[in-house]
């Protein structure tokens, strides 16, 4: 985002900040076609209720962040959303397709990249690029073309060849990003896309997904990190203990605080330190 | 056009001469051995058989066996030919460049030899001379099916080998080349041993029907006085000879009217290992990928270690026992298949979380449970093919082979079929994935011997019907067991096998987020 010399005008550009864009980007797709839309999604194990009759709509060309405590559900939404975890009741489209009744069909419109998640890490990362293109259906020269392009981007040209086991956890995450893009898809969800990866990586990681919005397509993505989804994202969805607590653009949810006060007062964030004051001045053994 | 690539062909001849002085005198030394192997292989049937009954019965079994080279090896041998893809541009129509190749050939090398063979046996059997008229149509029949049957191939050959399946079919000629190898030198020895075996008799009988046969049956039974016999001899090789002229019109015009796809860029500049070998559908590269996993996880490997080492182990405790060496030959391949597909049995768990990426990509079950097949099929059926061959040398009696052949395929192919029901019903937790494979897995007391148990046994008792068939055709020998073992034993493995892919399959289509939760837990 450094400001540079037009070629045009020759006058210096001063690039939109991308949180302005976000707010520009949130208007704009309101009224634009519904990708995904759960409804009263709910995940209980057992006692347990891990998602309480979630519902979550993303329209076309719009980013969505979710947020939450550890704990609160981020990762069951999303692979509840994906197509890895059956939901207990409810029901989640894409484009009208049913993910739970369709599956196939619905895989195809979506792109994603579960955390904590193995890869086939014995492949090299050509090799693995390749093998997810071409389960999700895409022609052998059209793969070898964009996990070509892919590579570039993600700045992994020059890794393709080593086996993916031995990329950093970063480039791990990077690789299955591209995996999770191979097959064009027109929502992506990411849960922690940006866990691990290096500032510079993930400021070029986010420049592509916007990108991506910008031509079209939707991304739904996890986070823990508050000021990157204030910058990022148009759309925001806040989760505790297994309900949605606030959702909508991020200036609506915000509601004139920053993000992260706003985070804290809706999840009741906890006095920190209370009752640790053992923990304090001396050692026991002292 | 014909004149011309005659011309063309004679040219071709006589560069083997030139080149550097060590290059003549190698291609020339060569072709010394190629042409003394052609006499010898004329002189040898009436220098060892004693009555003209046994010499002709060995001279049908060599005919038919020279035939079937020149028809089979230009399959996977053929980049020295002239190609048909060489005279697309030519201002020819398909019909004068086919017939003109065809004609052409017959100033090959192979041809010249072919024909320094006939001579040969016109010199060497005196009483084949009685019959001039005879002996023009059989070499006419031996020339005009061994020169087509040669073009056929090596057009088709040309036709299916594009670019990354080179490798493919150069494997494919040197594993028929292994089977046919330990067969072919126990064959002769068992002839040299004693001439006037039944064995060769039976061979002579059953070649004389085939297309690379017929042609010198027909001519002994014109000379025996069975005239019908001799139509019906003619006839089978017409009717060959004909298919081959119909094949090659077809060869000829889609090699003079197509190009092969030209490889992809980043494949085309980087090596895919496996995944340049198979074609880019799901089936196809969930193999190609298990394929690499085999090569490169400790864990796979010891499992292909172990299947050898549990079946010699076994061997050796029989043979310790006393049993016959003619029956324990018997049980080390069936064993080694049985352990090799009971291998795949818990394939999903193996995977670990990684299984996310099949359930994500909408890969149908079926696609997943045949995928993983292919290695144990890429490894298990060559080791079928060359150790059925060896089994039936230890054996002592080749007519053994077809019948071998079917009960080993088949063992491997319903042991497939069960691990694959078994991997998807009965996941159990296993070591993560490049850990030891002796380190114990990271969750206790789950189940993994009932999985292990069930699959083996239902492999066992699956297995029982094609043993049966085999078994049966090893003890009495006759065309009709051997035939009925080699395909009812090849279609009850695929059927077995199919079916565990579907319902194997069906299990997986449902169950694809249970294994991902499964897997968490054992990773």
């Amino acid at each position: 985002m450094t400001p540079s010399i037009s070629p045009r005008t020759g006058r210096i550009d001063i690039p939109v900040p991308s949180a302005v864009r976000a707010r520009e980007r949130g208007e704009a797709a309101r009224s634009r076609q519904i990708v995904l839309r759960a409804q009263s999604l709910t995940k209980t194990y057992g006692k347990l209720i891990a998602a309480d009759r979630i519902d979550l709509e993303v329209h076309a060309g719009s980013f969505t962040g979710v947020v939450g405590p550890n704990g609160a559900g981020k990762t069951t939404l999303l692979s509840m959303i994906s197509g890895l975890n059956r939901p207990t009741s409810g029901r989640v489209t894409i484009v009208d397709v049913d993910v739970w009744k369709d599956g196939p069909e619905a895989k195809r419109l979506l792109g994603v990249l579960p955390d904590r998640l193995r890869l086939f890490d014995k492949l090299s990362g050509a090799q693995l690029l390749y093998y997810v293109g071409v389960l999700h259906g895409v022609e052998r020269s059209t793969v070898a073309g964009r996990a070509a392009e892919l590579a570039e981007a993600f700045g992994l040209a020059s890794a393709l060849d080593r086996p993916v086991s031995d990329y950093s956890a970063g480039m791990q995450k990077k690789i299955g990003l591209a995996c999770a893009m191979i097959h064009a898809p027109q929502l992506l969800v990411l849960d922690e896309p940006f866990e691990a990866v290096d500032p510079v990586s993930a400021s070029n990681l986010a420049e592509i997904l916007e990108q991506f919005v910008a031509g079209g397509g939707s991304v739904v993505m996890s986070s823990h990190s508050l000021d990157l989804i204030q910058r990022v994202c148009d759309h925001v969805a806040v989760i505790s203990d297994g309900s949605v607590v606030a959702r909508g653009l991020v200036d609506e949810v915000r509601d004139g605080l920053s993000l992260e006060e706003r985070f804290a007062a809706l999840t009741g964030g906890t006095e920190t330190g209370k009752g640790l004051e053992w923990l304090h001045g001396s050692s026991d053994s002292a | 056009m014909v004149a011309r690539l005659l011309g063309l062909r004679v040219a071709l001849l006589f560069s083997a001469f030139r080149g550097s002085f060590l290059r003549s005198i190698r291609n020339v030394l060569w072709g010394c051995l190629c042409v003394g192997a052609a006499i010898a292989l004329a002189w040898f049937p009436s220098w060892i058989a004693p009555t003209s009954t046994e010499r002709n019965a060995i001279d049908t079994v060599i005919c038919a066996c020279v035939m079937l080279v020149a028809t089979t090896v230009p399959l996977f041998v053929n980049h020295r030919h002239l190609e048909l893809r060489q005279f697309a541009t030519v201002p020819a129509g398909s019909g004068t460049v086919g017939g003109a190749l065809l004609l052409s050939s017959l100033m090959s090398w192979p041809a010249l030899l072919l024909m320094v063979w006939i001579t040969s046996l016109i010199v060497f059997r005196p009483e084949w001379r009685a019959s001039p008229g005879g002996l023009t149509v059989l070499a006419t029949m031996l020339l005009v099916g061994a020169v087509l049957g040669a073009r056929v191939a090596s057009g088709i050959g040309r036709l299916v080998t594009t670019e990354h399946l080179g490798l493919l079919m150069r494997s494919l000629g040197a594993l028929l080349l292994l089977v046919i190898l330990p067969v072919a030198v126990f064959a002769v020895t068992e002839t040299l041993r004693d001439p006037s075996g039944v064995q060769s008799i039976e061979a002579a009988r059953v070649l004389a029907w085939s297309p690379f046969g017929a042609p010198i049956a027909a001519m002994f039974a014109a000379a025996a006085g069975s005239t019908a016999l001799m139509a019906g001899l003619i006839g089978v090789w017409g009717a060959w000879a004909l298919l081959l002229l119909a094949l090659w019109c077809l060869v000829v015009r889609r090699s003079l009217t197509h190009v092969p796809r030209p490889a992809a860029p980043l494949l085309a500049s980087r090596s895919m290992g496996w995944f340049d070998v198979f074609s880019s559908n799901p089936i196809s590269v969930i193999g190609a990928r298990a394929l690499t996993y085999w090569r490169r996880d400790p864990r796979y490997r010891v499992a292909l270690a172990a299947a050898p080492i549990g079946a010699a182990l076994i061997v050796l405790a029989l043979s310790v026992a006393g049993m016959p060496p003619e029956h324990v030959a018997l049980i080390p391949l069936p064993l080694l298949m049985l352990i090799l597909g009971w291998s795949l049995h818990n394939d999903i768990a193996t995977d670990s979380t990684a299984i996310w990426l099949h359930v994500v990509s909408g890969t149908r079950g079926y696609q997943d449970r045949l995928g993983r097949f292919i290695p144990a099929l890429f490894f298990g059926i060559p080791v079928a093919l060359v150790g059925s061959s060896i089994t039936v040398t230890v054996l002592g009696d080749w007519r053994a082979l077809p019948a071998l052949i079917g009960m080993n395929i088949a063992v491997l192919l319903v042991a497939c079929g069960v691990s694959s029901v078994s991997s998807a019903v009965l996941p159990y937790p296993t070591t993560r994935p490049n850990d030891s494979p002796f380190l114990q897995p990271a969750v206790a007391g789950s189940g993994g011997g009932t999985a292990q148990t069930l699959s083996m046994l239902a492999s066992i008792v699956l297995s029982v019907f094609p043993v049966w068939l085999g078994v049966r055709a090893v003890l009495e020998p006759t065309l009709g067991a051997e035939l009925l073992a080699l395909i009812a034993g090849l279609a009850y493995g695929a059927v077995i096998s199919a079916l565990g892919a579907l319902i194997g399959g069906a299990v997986f289509d449902r169950a694809g987020p249970v294994y991902i939760a499964l897997t968490q837990a054992f990773d």
